[in-house]
């Protein structure tokens, strides 16, 4: 019987079903989890540091209710992001521990930070599709208005 | 991968790595959850996509307008002509990652009954990975180029 995955039981015992996972696909798996790693590190890095920009001028106009407006929103932009980050740290780092000490506890947990991510992925994809939108628009605005700033004859003319 | 020879005693004192129940239905499971992420992070990367290349087809209009000379390396040219370069590259990291994960979430469906569904699935989700890794890569190298350019 198939129990969930988040209830780790203190042992595994492989049942009648159960069979070795083979070559490839720990071949697969040693591949995988490096890169998982990688990912994880570059993109923590691009979402520390926009965090930091609005965070630093939040800090530096306190006292003004405009700053207070956009830069949280700006803020929890990054917040799933990095919170992906961690699952794929999460992920690659177990599943090197499963490899190496042939742990399939540590393997079910692995993927177990893998459906994690992909749930924080949701959320992320969510967010950014708004900003998406409201970066669409915003452009949109500016760019009229530069063309019918180029469009009025000067005076002179 | 096949070993039903063996006694449950056995196969218990194998070391290794195991496909147990719990994990091929995990796997299973999460295949729907990630084809909707990906569907998701599609929709948004074409959004955004959209976005950048309505401002790099602005650029150019401005850059190509009747009358105007064009020259590499006058008026900042050189640079228009590295972001669109560098723009493309990033939509080809991107999707090519993204294609490569929904196509490793539509192949987990088939891994509880399907064993080379199963082993191609993961090789993709590897892959996955790896192109996401070069994209944020490349992006954050931009990124940093950007602002190493205009305030440094």
């Amino acid at each position: 019987m198939n129990t969930p995955l988040d209830s780790f039981p203190p042992n595994f015992t492989p049942t009648d079903d159960d069979r070795p996972a083979g070559e490839w696909l720990e071949g697969y798996w040693r591949q995988m989890a490096p890169w998982a790693i990688r990912l994880a590190i570059i993109a923590s890095v691009y979402c520390l540091c926009g965090l930091y920009w609005p965070l630093r001028n939040l800090i530096n106009n306190l006292g003004e209710l405009q700053h207070w407006l956009v830069h949280p929103f700006t803020m929890m932009l990054y917040l799933p992001a990095l919170i992906i980050c961690y699952y794929a740290y999460q992920f690659g780092k177990m599943l090197e521990h499963a490899l190496s000490a042939q742990n399939q506890l540590k393997l079910e947990e692995a993927f177990v930070q893998l459906r994690r991510f992909l749930i924080a992925g949701i959320v992320a994809a969510l967010f950014w599709g708004l900003s998406s939108f409201a970066e669409l628009y915003s452009t949109h605005q500016i760019i009229n208005q530069q063309e019918s700033f180029q469009e009025v004859p000067l005076e002179s003319e | 991968m096949e070993n039903n020879q063996t006694t449950p005693e056995e196969k218990a004192a194998t070391p290794g790595l195991w496909l147990s129940n719990r994990w091929l239905s995990a796997v299973t499971g999460m295949a729907g959850l990630g084809k909707t992420v990906m569907v998701m992070a599609l929709i948004v990367g074409g959004i955004r996509i959209f976005s950048s290349l309505y401002v790099q087809y602005y650029i150019w209009s401005m850059c190509l307008a009747p009358g105007r000379d064009f020259f590499l390396f006058e008026d900042y040219n050189w640079l228009y002509v590295f972001n669109t370069l560098s723009l493309f590259a990033l939509i080809y990291l991107y999707f090519r990652s993204i294609m490569e994960g929904y196509k490793a979430f539509s192949l987990f469906q088939l891994s509880s009954v399907d064993d080379e569904a199963l082993l191609e699935g993961q090789e993709r989700l590897g892959r996955m990975f790896t192109w996401l890794c070069w994209w944020a890569g490349v992006y954050v190298l931009l990124v940093a180029f950007d602002y190493v350019f205009h305030y440094a």
